[in-house]
Order: C-alpha cells, then sequence, then structure tokens
C-alpha cells in the first residue's frame, strides 16, 4: 500500500508529520540571530595559525582580558583552520549561522570583506584608547583595511617579501654571491635568472620556485617591477592584457621553458629541502630552514620599472555577524594594543614604528641575522606596497589562476591567453 | 494459520474493530515514522532547500539572501566555464565508466579460478579500494610528477614523459587512470561473486558443445551476469560524476579548466566565489543529471538484462 493508496486518515497523518518536519527544518533555517544572552559569554576567534607557541601567547592575552572582564567574558577561544581552506571554512562557519566573533583575514580578501560588509568598523573603539595608540602606526599599513574613516581590521602581521637564496646552489654552479651583486648594483631579475638557469643546467636542481600558481597576487612581488599592475588603482580596469603583463608572462615562460630558470608546474623542486636555488617569501620561512644547506635572505631584484619592495598583511577584525560585536571590538583592541602587539612581535612583524626596531624583529626571526632583518625587513619596510586587492577577488581568482597555468605550458600563446583572461573577467570590474 | 476446532470466537463488535483497527494504525505509523523522517530530514528537505537557494543571491559572509528567481540558472547556462565544465564532466564519466567497468570485467574473469596464492592477486587488486584518497593522490602527485617516478622510468626507454598532471592535454586522462586504479578493485569483487555464481553445469555443457572460451563468456557468463553490471554501470557513473577528491588534491580543475569536472566547479562557484546560490543551481543541475542517467540506466535494463526481459 503507497501513501497515495492509503486510508484517508493514515494518508493525512504521514502528511501532516511529512509537513510538520519540513516547517520545523524551515523555521531552523529561518530563524534569526539569537539575542544577546545575559552574564558572561564565550568569544571565539578563527585563525590559520594551530602553532602552539602561538596560541600560547593569544591565550596569555585572552585570560588578562578575562580577569578584567570576568562579567562580560567567560571565555576566549582560538579556532585553527588550514591556510588552503581558511576562507571556506570561514564561510562555512557564517552559512550555518556559526560565525566566529573575531577573525584573522587574508590580504586577498580585505577590500572585499570591508566593501560587503563582512567585518564591523572598530575605529571608535581603537581611537578612543589611549594605550592603542593610533599615532604608533606605521603610515601606510591600515590603508587595505581602511574606507571612509573607519577602521576594519588590525594588519598584525606586516611585513615584506624577500628573496631566499641558496649559496650552496650557487657556489656548485661557479655564481657570484648576491650580496656582491647588490653592492654592485646588479641585483636584478635578468642576473637572477641567468644564475637559476646556469644552477639547473649544472647541478640538476630547480632555480626560481615560485610558490603556487593558486595564490597569483603574490606575483606582485615580481610583475610590480616590471611595472605591471593587475587592474587600476581605483579597481574599475582590469590590466591583465597590458602590454605590461604580456612582457612580464612572456618573460616568465621564455625562463620555464626557452631556459629552466623558474620551476615548472608539476617539478617537485623546493627551496626548503635543498633542491631550489632561488624562492621569494616571508621572514616566517627562516624558521623551517636548518644548517644542511648555506643560505641568504636579501631584499627583491630590480626588474625593467626598477626595484619594487612589497609587503604581505594578515589582519585580525571583528566580524559584522557575530553575536557579541561590541565585546569582540574590546576584545580586539585589548589584544592588538601597544603593550599586547609586543607580544604578538614575537612571531609577527607589527606595523608598529615602535616594534620595528632590530631587536623586536630579531625575536621573532632567531635564525635571520642582523644584516638580514635591517637589510630586508626594516629598511624595506618603510617603502613597502601592499599586494593587489580587490572588491570581487574571490570570484575572478579561480578564473585568473586557470588562465595563468596555460601561460605556464610550453609553446603558449601568452598574449592570447591573456586577452582572453581580460574579457573573461571584465564583468567583475567598472 | 490453524483453527481451534469447535466454536469460533465471538465477533468483535464494531466499537472494539474501529479500536483496533486505530491501534494498527498508530503502530503502522509508528514503525514507519522513523524511515519517513529520515528521508525527509536527511534526504527531501536538503534538495528542497538546495532548490530554494538556487533561486537566490546568496552570500553568506556578506549576510546577503536576494530572490532573483531563474537568474542563477540563466547566468550558468551562459558561462563558458559551466559548457566546458559540462563537456570535460562528459568525457571524465565516459572514460571512467568505460574503463572501470571494462578493466574490472577482465580482472575478474582473471581471477575466477581456483588455484594456489589467487587470493593474494584478489587482495592486491582490492587494496587501492580501502587505501584513502588522499594518500593515494600523494602517491600519484609525486609519481606523475614532470621529474617523478614515471617519467623517470620512462626516461630509461628514451621517451620522454609529459607533464602529466599539468599539460591541459594529458591532466584529465591521468585522473581518469588514478579514479580507475583506485576503484577498479571494488567492481572486480561485485563482478568476480557474479561469475561464481554462474551455474558450472551451463559452462560445462557449452564446453562440451564445443563452444569456445569466448563463445561461452558471450553467451552463457555474460548474459548471467547483467544484473551486476548494470548496476556497475549505476553505481560507477554516480561515482563519476560526483568525483572531488583526486580533483581537489591533484589539479584544483586545472590546468586551465581541463579536469573541471562539475562537481569541483560546484566547489569552486560556492566556497570559493562564495556564491552559494550559483552553486546551488549547479547542484540542481548535477542532480538531474545523475537523476537522468540513472533513469535511462534503469529503463533500458529491459533490453538487455538477465530476468528483467
Amino acid at each position: 500500500m503507497s501513501l497515495f493508496t492509503a486510508k484517508p486518515r493514515l494518508r493525512r497523518a504521514t502528511v501532516t508529520v511529512a509537513g510538520l518536519v519540513a516547517a520545523g527544518l524551515a523555521l531552523s533555517a529561518c530563524s534569526g540571530t539569537p539575542a544577546e544572552p545575559e552574564g558572561p559569554v564565550d568569544l571565539r576567534v578563527a585563525l590559520w595559525s594551530a602553532n602552539e607557541a602561538h596560541h600560547a601567547v593569544f591565550n596569555e592575552i585572552a585570560d588578562a582580558f578575562i580577569a578584567e572582564h570576568p562579567d562580560e567574558v567567560s571565555s576566549i577561544t582560538f579556532d585553527a583552520y588550514p591556510l588552503d581552506e581558511y576562507p571556506q571554512a570561514l564561510v562555512t562557519q557564517v552559512s550555518g549561522g556559526e560565525a566566529p566573533d573575531l577573525a584573522w583575514v587574508l590580504n586577498s580578501n580585505s577590500r572585499e570583506y570591508i566593501e560587503e560588509g563582512v567585518l564591523a568598523d572598530v575605529s571608535d573603539v581603537l581611537e578612543a584608547d589611549a594605550d592603542w595608540d593610533i599615532d604608533d602606526i606605521v603610515p601606510g599599513t591600515l590603508d587595505a583595511w581602511s574606507k571612509d574613516g573607519g577602521i576594519y581590521a588590525y594588519p598584525f602581521s606586516t611585513q615584506p617579501f624577500g628573496m631566499y637564496v641558496n649559496l650552496d646552489l650557487l657556489a656548485a654552479a661557479g655564481q657570484d654571491n648576491p650580496r656582491d651583486l647588490i653592492a654592485s648594483g646588479n641585483w636584478t631579475w635578468d642576473k637572477v635568472t641567468e644564475m637559476a638557469d646556469a644552477v639547473s643546467k649544472s647541478t640538476g636542481q630547480g632555480g626560481v620556485q615560485i610558490q603556487t600558481w593558486n595564490i597569483w597576487v603574490e606575483l606582485a612581488t615580481i610583475w610590480d617591477s616590471f611595472g605591471a599592475k593587475p587592474w587600476s588603482a581605483d579597481g574599475k580596469t582590469a590590466l591583465f592584457d597590458s602590454p605590461e603583463m604580456i612582457e612580464f608572462f612572456t618573460w616568465v615562460n621564455q625562463n620555464m621553458f626557452d631556459r629552466s630558470a623558474i620551476v615548472r608546474p608539476g617539478e617537485t623542486f623546493d627551496f626548503t629541502a635543498g633542491t631550489a636555488a632561488f624562492k621569494i617569501h616571508l621572514l616566517s620561512t627562516s624558521g623551517s630552514l636548518d644548517d644542511s644547506f648555506a643560505w641568504d635572505f636579501v631584499p627583491l631584484p630590480a626588474g625593467p620599472d626598477g626595484q619594487v619592495n612589497v609587503m604581505n598583511q594578515a589582519a585580525i577584525g571583528v566580524l559584522a555577524q557575530s553575536k557579541h560585536p561590541e565585546l569582540a571590538a574590546e576584545f580586539l583592541d585589548y589584544f592588538t594594543n601597544k603593550q599586547n602587539a609586543q607580544k604578538l612581535a614575537a612571531f609577527f612583524p607589527q606595523p608598529r614604528k615602535s616594534l620595528l626596531t632590530l631587536d623586536v624583529i630579531s625575536a621573532a626571526a632567531t635564525k635571520l641575522n642582523d644584516e638580514q632583518i635591517t637589510g630586508t625587513i626594516i629598511e624595506p619596510g618603510q617603502s613597502a606596497v601592499p599586494l593587489p586587492v580587490h572588491p570581487h577577488y574571490s570570484q575572478f581568482a579561480s578564473t585568473v589562476a586557470s588562465s595563468l597555468e596555460l601561460i605556464s605550458q610550453p609553446d603558449a600563446d601568452v598574449e592570447g591567453i591573456l586577452h582572453d583572461l581580460q574579457a573573461s573577467v571584465e564583468q567583475y570590474f567598472g | 494459520m490453524g483453527q481451534h476446532a469447535g466454536a469460533l470466537p465471538a465477533a468483535p463488535r464494531g466499537a472494539s474493530r474501529r479500536a483496533m483497527a486505530r491501534r494498527e494504525a498508530a503502530l503502522g505509523i509508528g514503525m514507519v515514522a522513523g524511515p519517513v523522517l529520515g528521508a525527509l530530514v536527511f534526504g527531501v528537505a536538503p534538495l528542497l532547500f538546495i532548490g530554494w537557494y538556487s533561486l537566490n543571491d546568496w552570500s553568506p559572509l556578506a549576510g546577503k539572501f536576494d530572490f532573483v528567481g531563474l537568474n542563477n540558472f540563466v547566468q550558468l547556462f551562459g558561462s563558458s566555464t559551466f559548457q566546458t565544465s559540462l563537456a570535460v564532466t562528459g568525457a571524465f564519466v565516459v572514460g571512467v565508466v568505460i574503463t572501470e567497468t571494462i578493466v574490472a570485467l577482465l580482472l575478474a574473469t582473471l581471477l575466477n579460478r581456483r588455484m594456489r596464492g589467487i587470493g593474494l592477486f584478489r587482495a592486491a587488486y582490492f587494496a587501492p579500494v580501502v587505501v584513502a584518497y588522499v594518500a593515494w593522490a600523494l602517491v600519484w602527485d609525486y609519481l606523475l610528477a614532470s621529474n617523478g617516478a614515471v617519467n623517470t622510468f620512462l626516461a630509461n626507454f628514451g621517451i620522454a614523459g609529459p607533464d602529466w598532471l599539468n599539460s591541459p592535454s594529458w591532466a584529465l586522462f591521468s585522473v581518469i587512470l588514478i579514479v580507475l586504479f583506485k576503484g577498479v578493485g571494488q567492481n572486480m569483487v561485485l563482478f568476480l561473486a557474479a561469475l561464481q555464481s554462474v551455474p558450472s553445469e551451463l559452462l560445462e555443457a557449452g564446453e562440451i558443445d564445443g563452444a569456445s572460451p569466448f563463445a561461452r563468456f558471450r553467451a552463457i557468463t555474460f548474459p548471467l551476469i547483467t544484473p551486476t553490471v548494470m548496476m556497475v554501470l549505476i553505481l560507477t557513473t554516480v561515482g563519476a560524476l560526483n568525483i572531488f577528491v583526486p580533483i581537489q588534491l591533484l589539479t584544483h580543475g586545472g590546468p586551465g579548466n581541463a579536469t573541471n569536472v562539475i562537481s569541483y566547479y560546484l566547489y569552486e562557484v560556492a566556497f570559493k566565489q562564495q556564491e552559494f546560490g550559483l552553486g546551488s543551481a549547479i547542484g540542481i543541475v548535477l542532480f538531474v543529471i545523475v537523476l537522468l542517467l540513472t533513469l535511462g540506466q534503469w529503463s533500458l535494463r529491459k533490453r538487455w538484462v538477465h530476468d528483467e526481459r
């Protein structure tokens, strides 16, 4: 007997049960944010570091905040998610009605999170707090996190990119020491690719290792020195097929296939393992290097358009969908005030004048020497430009990554691919 | 049911009969309520929600949820990436279903014999099925690297192997191969069970009549295992349409869109582009494709499946 041939009473009962279930599900899905509970609450912070030493410092600051606010906050939890999946984890939580109160935000997501109202404006809280000391912030470092006078996040990690060099591989290939080239003014991309090609040909190892095509905005560390930009400063015009971009990616393709200077996608050469000669990255990479090979950390080389220092940022902000936005803003203010920023500086270079010192950064990067810290972190940090950001970045990021994969094929029609890319993403500009 | 000899018990009065009927109905409803609730909550309700989401422009992070009617579907079918994704999905499903079914059947036929140590071979072919997909993909990532083990092996014979996973021409083929080796053991076991249920007297009769091994397979064995073949075809098709892990781990849909199958494209749109409404529309399209293919295979069974004609 099916539902449709059942007796009317049975059919009604079954339909009623189904209706109640559907109504219950609909109500649960449509229910709004619950009322602010009375009494102390739990604050939750989403981040991508699971490092125990990091969490020890975070918890120390959080415990001190709880001690000062016992009637308002009972606990502060730091939930770590893998960096690769971090934005997706954040979306999933928010869509499930479980938005964290605060979250770390990637540089690339800054503009869209601000424009779309994902982050709450915390400027009133930060600017009113003398302990936070907004005058101590390095000019320009809050630009990517501000809009119309509001401040939407604090870039707790602000540092320029540098070039890691495997000195043993260079020596084995009979190449110059980069420090000598810097001193003679010959530290250029032409020279770097020449050396990388020589390393590849004479040692069988890799040349310049590009981290991953998926984080393509980090190519700004190279294309900026070619005078190339992916879009205009106001974000309204895509420039993926500009002459500078075509020149840059043609250079990339040639150095992958006409020479062996840039590690091709699919090759397993890795700087950390000692099998690639060069890699652009942040000071944090130094922590994973040991004495198995001699290495150096030097400023970015100059390109046809000169030498450009580029900085990476990661920030912490309050989510607009937090159930306790005011408390979360207070915690953000406390977590990043001048005193606690000094504790954070043990791991992350802070955008504070008082903390951009050799002593403070030496503590965060114990494997870097004074020359590397001063010449590659502190001095370039004064003039570094941020990575490109755009309000619709998430919507076209994978389209760009797909096109760049095609550019990194032998005999790629670089110009054609970039024209196609431009046409595909233009809808997100203007 | 036996009956007692002698007088029958008095027939229950009308009111008692109704009470008994109510109790039976209540018991019946109680017994089916669990499965019905389970199906509604975990099957039908999510599908209905996805259908509703697909009609909305939903960006969870921004807290945006606006009704847009069929706009998501219009946008989807006008997207060249989606059209490419459909074509890639078609090629992938055809590649996986054909190779996995044929290879599994060949392996099962080869291993369907009583001989010493045969269990070892069966276990060897089945082993990849129980290996975690992540581990499987990582191993293949290294094997198929342009300077990996496969190309190093080929170089010994003077063959310059391609960049398997990063070449637009080879990436989809490579993923099909990886999925084939991972899943063929499961289908092989299903075929093995079916082959062992084929009555040996029929095969012996064929042999006595002078039929060749191939003729016996074609005329006796294959017709008798067609129910299993149909099950394998349906399961492999559905599995191939929903493939995600190896794409996510090995190619991210690339290079270009060479391996951008529809299930991965759904993930990209929903979770990376954060367009849940559009992602839900892709989910609905994927559901309809799976449904149509499964119904198509099911409706065609009478033409070729044993005991269904």
